[in-house]
């Protein structure tokens, strides 16, 4: 009998063992766990999923019962301060965020894989969003969610108003008329597949990072961008441009590119230039005037 | 200093340079690089820029900091007669870093490019006195280290509970372990200025007690009674660290390998005198930081942090080391 009792303990154990390991990697992007048609109590831990889910309207925002511990640092989060205080700000994964049991949590690739398998171990469903790496993926974001959480309808509607923003500002200029342009944060440039490259080759410029080769956010010699020599500098900007545009101009040998010589450094807000959802329709606006303002002091037509 | 090995310290620093000064991601051609430098005036702006503003203050600055730190390297080994002791046995750079880290982390970066390096010299200038404070010259060598281990670890604690509550700012931790990761990007000749002077007087101060550190071999009781006084020493050994440590660390962020190894390859080839020792290290150590930056620049499309590419560079060599000192270090 206590050998029975020892092998059915001894069974459970690798039973159990085995279904721990089965949870071993945590989800791939999509939802996992739960069917999450019918979320009632939903967790979001990213800034974009902070933002879609507002957009979704006020039956979505009743069901939300955390958002992302940065949702209202101005630094980061393109809407500070949106969320009214009663929706707690729950870092990734605490233990704050499952006391609050929500039966969907937004998550997304870079969350820490330990984090999700502890979601996943015990029981909430996870809706894992892809890199945000082009406007579809943004749309992607919005379809998952809005499917994820019932609210379709909304979704399919904050996707069209995204479209007709972004339709609004589009440059094509004429073939081989393209200007050149770099966005540089601290040494770091965004090459292809990204959205800023997406957004300024939308706008009417060529993304000089991503013609050389740069793919994704890279760090790149000042002795490249030098090389590059672009026409325009899209530069970060945290409230004071003016000091941006200075400091710019002030780090070693950069103010040797014609950009800064002949005054086509343009300074944005961090929050638009690494906007990863609505604000990209913001960037798109802020490159077209740009582009515009060029187009006009060079004697060039509408486009 | 040989005259043959001494000759061959310079030209191997003159060929580091010179490979530095050619080599980068501009694709200058060497004659472009030859004419900016005998004619700036007559260059395209762009040429001039990458030589003048970008590649001579670089490589200015990292032979600056792999002069400073070989030269701290022969000090503390010579001193502590310890083959493990590095330039941050002192716990020195680790206060450096912290200050730097703390000062990024509230945004003191923001005040201008040579804010960084201000607070990590000060943080060195802050260690050197806590040190000071802890463990008296006096005390003996192994009251300083212990001291120097000890005011690493706290100082090296506290920048990771910087950065680990600076984590959810993922820019804030990006330049932070930028910094930490050393860096020669963007050194301008502002940087070779805050550095050179505390490197030379780091460097005149280590030569002057080279022949205390020769007698210190045979131990610090018969040192004393062959006439070296410990005392002045010790505190001449931590003036000389903190300076060149701090300079190193305020130029270029903490950089390590480099004062560990130099000085033991150095001491293969010239021996345990301290002078003829310091003399090559310094040479050899600057050579060895611009040739690394270079090939660490030229051969990869994103930009290596010297800290990775000298140590990548150096752990390799110093397990070969080892193995090949088997029999013991030649000390």
């Amino acid at each position: 009998m206590e050998r029975l009792t020892r092998r059915a303990l001894a069974r459970a154990a690798l039973a159990a063992g085995l279904g721990l390991a089965a949870c071993g990697g945590g989800p791939a992007p999509g939802t996992s766990g739960r069917g999450p048609a019918a979320a009632s109590r939903i967790a979001s831990q990213t800034l974009l999923s902070d933002e879609i889910l507002w957009d979704l309207g006020p039956d979505t925002r009743a069901r939300v019962v955390a958002v992302s511990a940065l949702a209202d640092d101005p630094r980061y989060s393109d809407r500070p301060h949106t969320w009214p205080d009663t929706v707690p700000r729950v870092p990734t994964g605490s233990e704050a965020l499952l006391a609050l049991a929500p039966d969907l949590v937004v998550v997304a690739t870079f969350t820490a894989p330990e984090i999700r398998e502890r979601l996943a171990h015990v029981g909430v469903a996870q809706l894992v969003l892809p890199p945000l790496t082009s406007t579809d993926a943004y749309r992607n974001a919005v379809h998952r969610i809005a499917e994820g959480v019932g609210a379709a309808a909304a979704g399919d509607d904050l996707v069209a108003a995204f479209d007709r923003a972004l339709a609004e500002h589009t440059r094509r200029p004429p073939p081989g008329r393209r200007r050149t342009l770099v966005a540089y944060a601290d040494g770091v440039v965004a090459g292809a597949d990204t959205t800023f490259d997406e957004i300024a080759r939308h706008a009417g410029f060529d993304n000089a990072a991503a013609r050389a080769g740069v793919t994704g956010h890279a760090r790149v010699d000042p002795e490249r961008l030098l090389a590059w020599d672009p026409f325009v500098v899209v530069i970060p900007c945290g409230g004071d441009c003016g000091r941006a545009k200075a400091a710019f101009a002030a780090t070693p040998g950069l103010s040797a590119l014609s950009a800064v010589r002949e005054g086509r450094v343009v300074p944005i807000e961090d929050t638009t230039l690494h906007a990863t959802g609505w604000g990209l329709a913001r960037l798109a606006a802020r490159l077209c005037d740009e582009f515009d303002r060029f187009a006009a002091a060079d004697g060039e037509g509408a486009p | 200093m040989t005259p043959r090995g001494g000759a061959l310290a310079v030209l191997a620093l003159a060929a580091a340079l010179a490979a530095g000064l050619l080599a980068g991601p501009a694709d200058l051609a060497p004659g472009d690089v030859l004419a900016t430098l005998t004619a700036p005036g007559d260059a395209p702006p762009l040429a001039r820029a990458v030589v003048w503003d970008l590649r001579i203050p670089r490589i200015l600055v990292a032979g600056l900091v792999g002069a400073a730190l070989s030269g701290a390297g022969v000090v503390t080994q010579g001193f502590f007669r310890n083959p493990m002791a590095g330039p941050g046995v002192l716990g020195l750079s680790a206060c450096g870093a912290l200050a730097a880290t703390a000062g990024i982390a509230l945004g003191g970066d923001a005040a201008g490019p040579m804010a960084t390096p201000a607070l990590a010299a000060l943080g060195v200038a802050t260690g050197l006195i806590a040190l000071l404070g802890f463990a008296r010259p006096g005390s003996g060598p192994a009251t300083l280290l212990l001291a120097g281990i000890a005011l690493s670890a706290l100082a090296s604690a506290l920048s990771t509970l910087v950065l680990a509550l600076s984590t959810e700012q993922w820019d804030l931790a990006r330049r932070v372990l930028a910094w930490l990761m050393g860096s020669f990007e963007s050194r301008s000749y502002e940087h070779v200025l805050l550095g050179v002077l505390p490197v030379a007087l780091g460097l005149v101060a280590a030569a002057g007690i080279r022949g205390d550190l020769d007698v210190l071999v045979l131990g610090h009781e018969p040192a004393a009674s062959l006439g070296v006084h410990p005392r002045t020493t010790a505190l001449v050994t931590v003036a000389a660290v903190a300076l060149l440590v701090g300079a190193a660390t305020a130029m270029a962020g903490v950089i390590g390998f480099v004062g560990l190894i130099v000085p033991h390859l150095v001491r293969l080839r010239v021996g345990p005198r301290h002078g003829p020792l310091l003399a090559h290290a310094v040479l050899w150590g600057a050579a060895a930081m611009v040739a690394v930056d270079t090939i660490a620049r030229a051969a990869t499309l994103v930009p290596l942090p010297p800290g990775v590419a000298t140590s990548l560079a150096g752990a390799p060599l110093f397990l070969w080391m080892l193995r090949r000192s088997a029999r013991g270090w030649v000390t």
